[in-house]
């Protein structure tokens, strides 16, 4: 039999996701906000002029200016700093969160889809039961009960948000379940482990990725309500979310206050929303420019 | 051919989008229709049928689609040249399209009546009773007993569904009905009821039709005329007696030896090497000049004219003569 | 010739609200090596499940699937994955049956990496084979199916489940998704492999004229139930059941003058759900007598090899 040697590119999937996601301008300049942010909060000691929780309650309320960028608060705190090193918290906060709770909750959702029947019934009722409480009330009980402090928001938030990501990913997982290419890969013995990452999980990484990127940023404002009832982050620790929500009280005569945190926080879940959309087209290997 | 109830002249429509390019989906195409008669429009996948079907009713999708040249005559009036309102005045009610596949041309939360009830005032001004009576009248007409007017689609299996959504296009007793492969989903002893069934309505209603199908045992039931279609363009053209006894061109004589035939013994099927060509890079010369076995250096680099072999019939090929030696 | 497959009383019912769905109702049939059995039938006749029951990819109700003699539904694990080597499936739609993210590569070579103890080198040189094989160009190697056509997509299917060098295939509708000049090239292509690799085929179709231009051995399916089997030209030459005869006159024959002489059915098919005693094609048969709607007719071998389950065949058949 004569036959040329098979010329394989070793198709890594990351390699052919990031020529594809290269490509798209939007999304690249989500990724570089996003880049841009991490590496001011990362930098925050260099950066900051000044220290997060430096007091000078003489120059409280100092409109932004060449000495205080984004203005002072109600303590005389520099904004920017407090920005900068709040990022941090916030950032590390929604990450991880939001992470954690997409990996325990697709693990959830693609077990009970996978194996259906009285296994997919006990988890998502279970599930369910998590569900019909407000995500933010699940997060503060759940706070109430483990504590303050931003480990105790970090796990509060996880839990509360697990169940959005089962769901998410139980129905497309069912749908992908009956297709002929995992009956397929059942004919030739392919184990169970073997068949959900290797056919299913492949196949609804979208709406996984677009559930991850939004989470981020629910993580975040999440996280935000709980320092502003006083149960997540405590002062004197900056975390955007609760200088928001200490602004808010003068948001009229100082609205500088909130514009900030308020933007960095838009900014960074506009990013990751672009980000997102970019990576579920370049994860997908039918998508073409 | 005053008494031609459409004509399809010159047609071309191409597809322009950015990841593929120009592609020449309808190449020339010209039709005509008799009243009364059926065409049949034969070819493979992505030959192009279909967007001729979409042609005709002004329906491709935009902004992708367009015409580029030629003209679709309807009683003579040129569709072109309709605005849009007059478009939906026609579509439905003087010419009706059915899909292929009945299960998504149907409403599911609305009983079947109230669907083709629908269908009729939305072309005539009578009032819902008349309607729903004019509806069940429809449905007996197809075969369906008129009180399961009242019934939802998925209370019907799919042979009645597709009668459904003929009787939905007949509502307005249409005067040219195109059929896009309106069997292919349903089983044989199914899609022989449905094609009887279409016979007989469109002898008693003197519907003219076009019926865009692969299937050469539904052509040779259904058809007065056919037109092969290949790569865009109309290959062959003539009476159903000259395609199935005197078919000329090489694609149509290979269509037929590719069929596994229920009375011939052989073991091994006979079969046109390899794929239709690209339409965004279509040959220069003939389009079925890389798969034909009589293919010769003029074949590859002249455009190749429909040339008429006996009254009526016409073949797009350079070497008819050794061709009707061999048949 | 030695028996591969014998099939027993074979049956899977499926729990659905409604009641129990009777999908492959007391099913038997013998198929020897080399040979092919077409299955026909419309759609919910049960073709499709018993082809995936016959391969132990869903559990049967009852009855016995004896592959050289073992009978499958037993056997232990370990036992149960050497089979499956052996013993593999070919899907009806190229689109959905081939994983969109995976290349034309990894698609093949899939089987031998989950059995394993391959080299790199062997499983690049089988996969080259194969593509070879089953006439893919080696340039495809690295595309994904979204990239390929319905017949060269039906090609990645086949080198797929023939890469193990199985001895039985399950052809479940494999042409039915293509075109004509691309079913006649896959068509050829499978009795090709066949007489080269020695396979025996279940061929399951609901295109009659494919059916028998493949196969050796022709099975009619009504609603979970043989109706009728016999030798691919002795069954087109004598059709007994009258669902068969309904069936295969329902087939446009593509030929302006061939006078048909179509054979009604009455209806619709009935619901396999709960099925009522009594033949269960009797409700549309023009020939029923009352007595078809009390007995389900026993198969009975008419002439030799020739099996039909009909109270009339007889009277109908002036036999």
């Amino acid at each position: 039999m004569s036959k040329e040697k098979l010329q394989i590119k070793r198709r890594s999937m990351f390699g052919e996701v990031m020529v594809r996601f290269l490509r798209k301008p939007i999304a690249v300049f989500g990724a570089v906000i996003m880049i841009v942010v991490v590496a001011l909060c990362l930098l925050a000691p260099v950066i900051a002029p000044y220290d997060y929780d430096a007091q000078d309650i003489t120059r409280k309320f100092t409109e932004p200016s060449q000495e205080f960028i984004c203005g002072t608060d109600n303590l005389g705190r520099d904004i920017f700093s407090r920005l900068l090193y709040g990022g941090r918290i916030s950032l590390m906060v929604g990450f991880v969160s939001a992470s954690v709770a997409a990996i325990l909750g697709v693990i959830l959702g693609a077990i009970a889809a996978f194996y259906g029947k009285r296994t997919d019934n006990i988890i998502m009722r279970i599930l369910d039961v998590f569900m019909a409480l407000p995500q933010t009330l699940l997060a503060i009980a759940i706070s109430a009960m483990i504590g303050t402090g931003i480990k105790g928001a970090i796990i509060a938030v996880t839990v509360a948000t697990i169940p959005r990501y089962a769901q998410a990913v139980r129905g497309p997982i069912l749908s992908i379940r009956n297709q002929e290419f995992v009956e397929a890969a059942f004919a030739i013995d392919a184990k169970d482990s073997r068949i959900v990452l290797r056919h299913i999980l492949p196949n609804v990484l979208s709406p996984i990725i677009v559930q991850v990127t939004m989470g981020v940023g629910n993580a975040i404002t999440m996280a935000a309500s709980l320092s502003f009832l006083g149960l997540g982050v405590q002062p004197p620790y900056p975390e955007w979310g609760a200088m928001l929500s200490a602004a808010r009280v003068y948001i009229l005569d100082h609205a500088y206050m909130v514009t900030f945190p308020g933007v960095a926080i838009a900014l960074v879940v506009l990013a990751l929303n672009l980000m997102g959309d970019g990576l579920r087209d370049a994860m997908d290997p039918r998508w073409k420019d | 051919m005053s008494e031609n109830i459409l004509d399809i002249k010159n047609l071309s429509i191409t597809y322009v989008t950015k990841d593929l390019g120009t592609c020449y989906a309808v190449n020339d195409v010209s039709l005509s229709l008799q009243k009364g008669h059926t065409l049949g429009l034969v070819g493979e996948t992505g030959a192009g049928k279909t967007t001729i079907a979409k042609g005709i009713l002004r329906l491709l999708p935009k902004p992708q689609g367009h015409v580029t040249s030629g003209t679709v005559l309807f009683n003579g009036e040129d569709l072109y040249q309709k605005s849009e309102a007059a478009m939906r005045g026609i579509r439905g009610k003087k010419i009706s399209l059915i899909f292929q596949d009945p299960m998504t041309a149907l409403n599911p939360i609305d009983t079947v009546g109230e669907q083709i009830a629908e269908v009729i005032r939305l072309h005539a001004k009578i009032n819902k009773k008349e309607a729903a009576l004019r509806a069940v009248e429809i449905l007996e007409m197809v075969g369906i007993p008129g009180d399961r007017s009242t019934e939802y689609p998925h209370q019907f299996s799919g042979g009645m569904k597709q009668r459904v959504v003929i009787a939905m296009s007949l509502a307005c007793s249409p005067e040219l009905l195109i059929a896009d492969e309106p069997t292919t989903a349903l089983d044989v002893t199914i899609q022989a009821q449905v094609l009887d069934m279409m016979n007989d309505l469109k002898e008693r209603l003197g519907t003219s039709m076009i019926l865009i199908t692969h299937d050469l045992g539904v052509v040779a039931e259904m058809c007065d005329e056919v037109a092969v279609i290949y790569a865009g363009e109309v290959v062959e053209i003539g009476t159903a007696r000259d395609i199935f006894k005197h078919m000329s061109h090489p694609y149509t004589i290979g269509l037929f030896e590719s069929l596994p035939d229920l009375k011939s013994e052989s073991k091994r099927l006979k079969l046109i090497p390899g794929l239709m060509p690209d339409p965004t890079d279509l040959p220069k010369g003939c389009k079925f000049a890389p798969r034909c076995s009589h293919c010769t250096a003029e074949c590859e680099t002249m455009a190749i004219p429909l040339t008429e072999i006996t009254p009526g019939h016409f073949c797009r090929c350079l070497n008819l003569q050794q061709k009707e030696e061999r048949v | 010739m030695s028996t591969i497959l014998e099939v027993k009383d074979l049956k899977k019912y499926f729990k659905v609200n409604a009641g129990l769905l009777h999908a492959v109702d007391g099913v038997s049939f013998k198929i020897e090596e080399g040979q092919t059995l077409g299955v026909v039938g419309e759609s919910g006749c049960g073709k499709s499940t018993l082809g995936r029951v016959v391969l132990h990819l869903l559990d049967n109700t009852g009855g016995q699937i004896l592959y050289h003699g073992e009978d499958v539904t037993t056997v232990s694990r370990e036992k149960l994955s050497a089979l499956r080597r052996e013993m593999q499936i070919i899907f009806q739609d190229p689109f959905s049956s081939l994983n969109p993210r995976m290349t034309v590569y990894q698609t093949i070579a899939e089987p031998m990496q989950i059995i394993g103890g391959y080299t790199r080198a062997q499983i690049e040189e089988r996969v080259s084979e194969m593509m070879d094989i089953v006439g893919l160009a080696a340039r495809f190697v690295n595309s994904y199916p979204h990239e390929l056509d319905g017949g060269r997509r039906q090609r990645i299917v086949i080198a797929r489940a023939l890469v193990l060098n199985p001895k039985f295939v399950v052809c479940d509708e494999p042409v039915s998704a293509l075109d004509v000049s691309i079913q006649a090239q896959v068509l050829n292509l499978m009795l090709d492999i066949q007489e080269r690799m020695g396979l025996t085929y279940i061929f399951i179709t609901h295109d009659l004229s494919v059916v028998k231009y493949i196969s050796n051995d022709i099975m009619v399916m009504y609603l979970g139930q043989m109706v009728e089997k016999a030798p691919a030209d002795e069954l087109f030459m004598h059709r007994y059941h009258p669902y068969t005869r309904a069936l295969i006159s329902a087939v446009p024959i593509p030929d302006i003058d061939h006078k048909r002489e179509r054979i009604q059915l009455k209806g619709e098919l009935t619901s396999p759900i709960n099925p009522k005693p009594g033949c269960r094609f009797a409700a549309r048969c023009i020939y029923a007598k009352p007595e078809c709607f009390e007995v389900n007719p026993e198969i009975e071998e008419i002439t030799p090899g020739h099996f039909v389950r009909c109270h009339c065949v007889r009277e109908l058949n002036n036999l």
